[in-house]
């Protein structure tokens, strides 16, 4: 089952399209990681899945609910936090828990004490007298103390330092067994440590979305050595991206890697290859690859 | 309703230093209002130039400031608000912040209120239907729409701003659009029907941008919806001429006198028309006798406006509208200005007179002697009066209500050294309980004429408003210039 599906969910404002097209499926109990490049529609697609913001075309459901329809019945299952939400400043950590308490059927407060102690929270301190991202770690643990169904971050580590981020997923690891989790993110290689599954998201348009462990199983950074300069296939295959040449070197990265079928394929393309070496890619050097290759197709 | 109570119980936290301040100003107003007098001496001039500034400026600044905080949080506009993911059911939202208005502005206003009217001399329970309806009317011209402009800003400053530049706008809209059709002045018979308008616009377009705002958060429809309503509280006199608001009072107020035996008759062989202000030089004053016969005794019938349309041998029509309201003497005036140039081309061609008249049939009169003096009488139907020379030959008579003044107060003076008395009159047809304002008391002040002794008030009630049409083919102009 989909916690979210959207389809065909477009949204633009006024002349610019933030989201076009989008048709994207997350299962429940994934965690879903949506990156893409700074202006890609990634909070826009975030704000409208919340009814935030209302599409301009197309359908979402969350939780099986039109996302325009989503209301406090969807809300009490759902634990959104965005870097750029504006908390009530004025209440104490405490309050703060204490006021959203009444909200939420399921609200427990044996997790909500452990969740303010292990985020090492200051309960008598206001949020506005907290630094960024101990207000982060307060939205938090103010949206996992009742047990949310679906977890939505939009950019919760950005501008926070490294040690902050670590206890952020941690305590996001470890607190939400069972819950869905979407997250929005530039730290890729954070992303890389516990997301099930990935969306790519470029210029309003979703380039693939699919399991962590299938993306990393088709990218391959491909090396091949020769003694003079080869001559290249013509056309080159599209799946192979961001060439690079020097007198005897050629690297490029294969976006459909298979181990049966790729070292064939190369050897046919460069006969005169001496040796060919094909490395797995880190997940950020895989969006580097895309993001250049999609920039040079644009 | 839970939910509507703890956002309540928040809102009450967070603001309680505003609280404070409010109640302590509200304290403050009823102090200084309830003990408001008439009376022209140097302290009585300082408590009410006090009681004015409390209640004129410091209050409603006060409660905008305190309404728009309730509001801002948890702010409308925008997209970053922490609360449009959280289970917040918009009906008990929107429930919190009318129950904190409710608390803290109208609750301190309604004690201030009946602490203010007992001060003056009144009981608050003897008007109970003034007391609701003055706060009804006071949430519906205030703090609605107070609550309405909030919903669609994000902060006090953003408001301000936005206030500034209506009132900008509005000013630079009036003067291209000019005045506003021939609306009937808010204070003149039949105006309280274009406050009602007023009112009804404001209080729709309030009611209709806080569903919008709490329901669905469409900041531009709502914004769009507030300028309208601006537009049209502007252009309501041009909606609502003066006839359709004349129509309206009639068919709001049920006949109970039957009205058909009065007619409206030209009557040229009445005597000469009373001394008015001299015409400007480059126009004629054309004076139209007009008496009304077959009112029933024990009434009296008062000319409240009357549209004469002459229609000139050219086929182009003059018309005047003219509003009234006076005792009726024996004959009514219709005063026309005709442009001289064109006085001269028509003064001796019969033209042809069309009338418009509009009436109110007054009765049960009561009158009460009072003598002019000192102290305070109480007279019944008027309310608390009290007699203030303030200058040699000059005194003032004041006469202070619960929540409004009688529909219609005849004041007579007689003085000794002069046989014809003279006659103030007081009209107010509108059929609320309360007047609006922020005071609970009416106010009604007459100018005493030197030598005065007793003032003889007659109050009479409004029995039916009605219309008569009156043509007169052949009206030569010459005859009633003057």
């Amino acid at each position: 089952m989909n916690v979210i599906r959207t389809r065909e969910l477009s949204k633009s404002f006024r002349h610019t399209h933030a989201v076009e097209k989008l048709n994207l499926e997350i299962p429940e109990g994934s965690i879903f990681a949506l990156v893409g490049p700074n202006g890609a529609g990634k909070t826009t697609t975030i704000k409208t899945l919340m009814n935030i913001l209302r599409p301009s075309a197309g359908s979402a459901e969350v939780l099986g609910t039109d996302s325009r329809r989503l209301g406090p019945a969807q809300f009490s299952q759902i634990g959104y936090v965005s870097e750029n939400q504006e908390l009530p400043l004025w209440m104490t950590v405490d309050y703060f828990m204490s006021w959203l308490k009444p909200f939420y059927p399921d609200w427990d407060n044996a997790w909500a004490e452990e969740l303010l102690r292990q985020l090492d929270l200051p309960r008598g301190r206001r949020l506005q007298e907290l630094s960024r991202g101990m207000r982060i770690k307060a939205a938090l643990a103010s949206s996992l103390a009742y047990h949310p169904k679906l977890i939505v971050l939009d950019e919760p580590f950005a501008g926070l330092d490294s040690l902050v981020r670590d206890e952020l997923i941690e305590a996001l690891l470890e607190r939400c067994a069972g819950a869905t989790v979407m997250i929005s993110s530039h730290d890729l290689a954070e992303i890389e440590t516990f997301s099930s599954h990935i969306g790519y998201l470029d210029g309003g348009c979703l380039r693939f979305s699919e399991e962590m462990t299938s993306l990393a199983a088709r990218f391959r950074e491909i090396e091949l050595t020769f003694d003079e300069p080869p001559a290249l296939p013509a056309p080159w295959p599209q799946a192979w991206l961001g060439p690079t040449q020097s007198a005897a070197l050629l690297r490029f990265v294969d976006s459909k890697f298979n181990a049966d079928s790729t070292p064939d394929k190369i050897r046919r393309a460069f006969p005169s290859a001496r040796a060919v070496s094909m490395n797995p890619m880190p997940l950020r050097a895989i969006f580097v690859s895309l993001a250049k290759s999609t920039r040079k197709a644009a | 309703m839970r939910q509507t109570w703890h956002i309540f119980l928040k809102d009450a936290r967070r603001l309680r230093y505003e609280i404070i301040v409010i109640l302590a100003l509200t304290a403050a107003y009823a102090w200084l209002q309830g003990h408001w007098s008439p009376l022209s001496s140097l302290q009585a001039r300082r408590l009410n130039q006090m009681a004015g500034m409390v209640r004129v400026f410091l209050l409603p600044l006060a409660w905008w400031y305190l309404t728009s905080q309730a509001v801002y949080g948890e702010p409308l506009p925008g997209d970053r608000q922490f609360r449009v993911t959280r289970p917040y059911r918009w009906t008990s939202l929107l429930g919190a912040k009318l129950l904190f208005v409710a608390t803290f502005v109208n609750f301190p206003l309604l004690l201030a209120d009946c602490f203010i009217v007992t001060r003056q001399g009144f009981h608050p329970w003897a008007s109970p239907g003034g007391i609701i309806w003055h706060q009804v009317a006071v949430s519906a011209v205030f703090f609605l729409p107070m609550i309405a402009a909030a919903c669609i800003t994000t902060s006090f400053a953003q408001l301000i701003l936005a206030g500034l530049t209506i009132i900008v706008s509005l000013i630079v809209l009036t003067a291209l659009l000019g005045p506003g059709g021939d609306a009937v002045g808010i204070n003149l018979e039949g105006g309280w029907v274009h406050g009602l308008l007023t009112c009804l616009i404001l209080l729709s377009a309030a009611v209709a941008i806080m569903i919008l705002q709490y329901r669905t958060r469409r900041t531009w429809v709502s914004r769009m919806i507030f300028v309208a309503a601006l537009l049209l509280v502007l252009c309501s006199g041009r909606l609502l001429p003066w006839d359709t608001a004349y129509a309206l009072q009639s068919r709001l107020l049920k006949p109970r006198i039957d009205t058909s035996p009065i007619t409206a008759v030209f009557s040229p062989g009445s005597g000469p028309p009373p001394t008015g202000s001299p015409a400007p030089q480059n126009a004629v004053r054309v004076s139209l006798p007009i008496r009304l016969y077959g009112v029933p005794s024990g009434t009296t019938a008062v000319v409240d406006a009357m549209r004469a349309e002459l229609t000139l041998p050219d086929g182009n029509p003059l018309k005047t509208l003219l509003f009234f309201g006076e005792t009726p003497p024996d004959t009514v005036w219709h005063d026309m200005l005709v442009e001289r140039s064109l006085f001269e081309q028509v003064k001796g061609t019969p033209v042809r007179l069309h009338l418009t008249i509009r009436l109110t049939v007054l009765g049960n009169p009561q009158t009460e002697d009072v003598p002019l003096g000192g102290g305070q009488y109480h007279v019944p139907g008027v309310g608390l009066c009290e007699f203030d020379p303030w200058g040699p030959g000059r005194a003032a008579l004041s006469c202070r209500t619960p929540f409004r003044q009688p529909a219609y107060v005849l004041a007579r003076f007689d003085r000794f050294d002069k046989e014809v008395p003279s006659e103030q009159q007081r009209v107010d047809y509108s059929p609320y309980p309360a007047e609006f304002g922020i005071s609970p008391i009416s106010d009604t002040s007459w100018l005493a004429p030197a030598g005065a002794t007793t003032v003889a008030f007659t109050t009479m009630q409004p029995l039916a408003h009605i219309r008569r049409e009156l043509d007169i083919p052949n009206v030569q102009l010459a005859e009633f210039a003057n």
